[in-house]
């Protein structure tokens, strides 16, 4: 086959001659409704918030500008973006919230909450599969807004003890993301396939500024946990992500790395050995799991 | 730059990506209409989320991932309908019009017929894809050989 024939077989489909025309006339009517539909909408935000915001000034009597950052909760992300099932989900008592903020660099990152569920958002690639939706925001410390270039260059991924973060991560698992800036503060929806599966070991939550991880950036230890290197310059936080244990599936852990070697997400023994020789020698315990003549799982223990 | 939901930004949207995007849907629909409206909710979901882009390359791998996402559960949720008798057999019948090399692609798991559009219709290397679709460059490898050649095989069959 080349690239003639192939490209011949599909020219043969005809589209609509107007499609174009018709999709700009209907995105254009609909962001007028949906600009119509946000003023109401922040009009409302703003007389329901009002009273929050005067019981916490009474109670602390000063606010700083900084404190003053009314900050979204997971499900206002989730309603902000278009997404109202997933706003109910972060409400209801499947989902966790998590609220914890690491400084780094110029940057504090909030590892706000996270929920999983199947079929929760018309988006995800499978409709049957689970997924799990974290919250994570990102701001200055100087109290400056975020830029749009400081907005895309931050990355939020799973990390799981025992493999490889460049062999398990955002974008292993299927990641995507969706970011919005309110008061200067940026909010990553990301979703994941879901990580419930992976409870039976730690599972992380690496939010820096980057894209994949590297090598150059993350240590494994031979129990398999997975810590950023020191020295590593790039602002960067590292949350342990609660899962209930009971959750864990082997099962679909199992066909997780059937398929990742079917993707060919592998590392041979010296592929392996080359990147654990990367890491500074000698790393005692850390073993190759035999399967076949390739792995990418570092055995714990 | 333009401003999201703004008349220019949405005419170059629809303009410069439409085509691409409708060819890329085709390789999990199976007809014009279906593409066509996959495509249009892609540019909905576009100008409702207004995800920060970092540059054309970003833009244009979101646009790509959503097409091939709705596209897959538009024909997920096709094939998980219960038919009537009489309808699951004009449904099962092949249309006539549909190419036979454009019938085998769509028969193509997604990992491997979003890989080989790419490279064959769009003409991107193995580099540019692997960006555009956040995989390493050995997987994007690993997918473009096995998809040929389950595609050579399909043909094959069709052939007899």
């Amino acid at each position: 086959m080349n690239r003639k024939a192939y490209r011949a077989a599909f020219d043969q489909v005809k589209f609509r001659d107007n499609f174009q025309r018709e999709t700009v006339d209907l995105l254009l009517t609909q962001a007028v409704q949906r600009q119509e539909k946000e003023n109401v909408t922040m009009n409302t935000k703003q007389i329901k918030r009002m009273p929050l915001v005067a019981a916490a000034v009474a109670a602390v009597l000063i606010v700083s500008a900084a404190a003053a950052t009314l900050f979204l909760r997971p499900s206002d992300v989730a309603r902000q973006v278009g997404d109202p099932v997933l706003a109910a989900a972060f409400e209801s008592p499947d989902a966790t919230i998590i609220d914890q903020s690491v400084e780094s660099g110029d940057y504090r990152f909030t590892f706000a909450g996270l929920v999983s569920g199947a079929g929760l958002s018309e988006w995800t690639s499978d409709v049957d599969a689970q997924r799990t939706y974290a919250v994570v925001s990102a701001q200055r410390l100087d109290g400056q807004p975020m830029s749009d270039e400081e907005q895309s260059g931050i990355t939020a991924t799973p990390l799981v003890s025992g493999y490889l973060p460049w062999s398990v991560n955002a974008w292993t698992l299927n990641g995507g993301f969706t970011a919005i800036t309110e008061e200067g503060v940026t909010y990553y929806l990301y979703e994941y396939d879901s990580l419930e599966m992976f409870a039976g070991r730690t599972v992380y939550l690496a939010v820096y500024e980057g894209m994949s991880p590297h090598a150059g950036m993350f240590d494994i230890a031979a129990d398999g946990t997975i810590s950023y290197k020191d020295g590593v310059s790039e602002p960067h936080a590292l949350f342990t992500v609660p899962l209930d244990a009971a959750k864990a599936d082997p099962a679909a852990v199992a066909q997780f790395e059937a398929d990742m070697r079917e993707d060919g997400f592998v590392l041979t023994p010296a592929e392996m050995e080359a990147v654990l020789a990367e890491q500074g020698g000698a790393q005692p315990g850390v073993t190759v799991e035999p399967e076949g003549d390739s792995s990418f799982v570092i055995a714990e223990g | 730059m333009y401003s999201s939901g703004t008349e220019e930004y949405i005419t170059r949207v629809v303009e410069q990506y439409s085509p691409m995007l409708l060819h890329l849907a085709m390789t999990r629909v199976n007809c014009a209409a279906d593409a066509e409206d996959v495509v249009q909710e892609v540019f909905v979901k576009l100008l409702t989320a207004r995800p920060r882009f970092r540059d054309g390359e970003h833009e244009r791998a979101w646009l790509i991932r959503a097409t091939i996402n709705r596209a897959c559960d538009l024909r997920r949720a096709a094939m998980s309908k219960v038919l009537p008798l009489e309808e699951a057999e004009e449904a099962a019948a092949p249309e006539p019009e549909t190419p036979q090399l454009l019938s085998v692609v769509q028969a193509l798991p997604e990992k491997y017929s979003t890989v080989i559009h790419l490279y064959y219709y769009e003409g991107y290397n193995i580099w540019e894809i692997a960006k555009l679709l956040g995989l390493p460059a050995p997987t994007v490898g690993t997918r473009l050989s096995r998809g040929r050649a389950k595609l050579k095989e399909l043909l094959k069959e069709e052939a007899l």
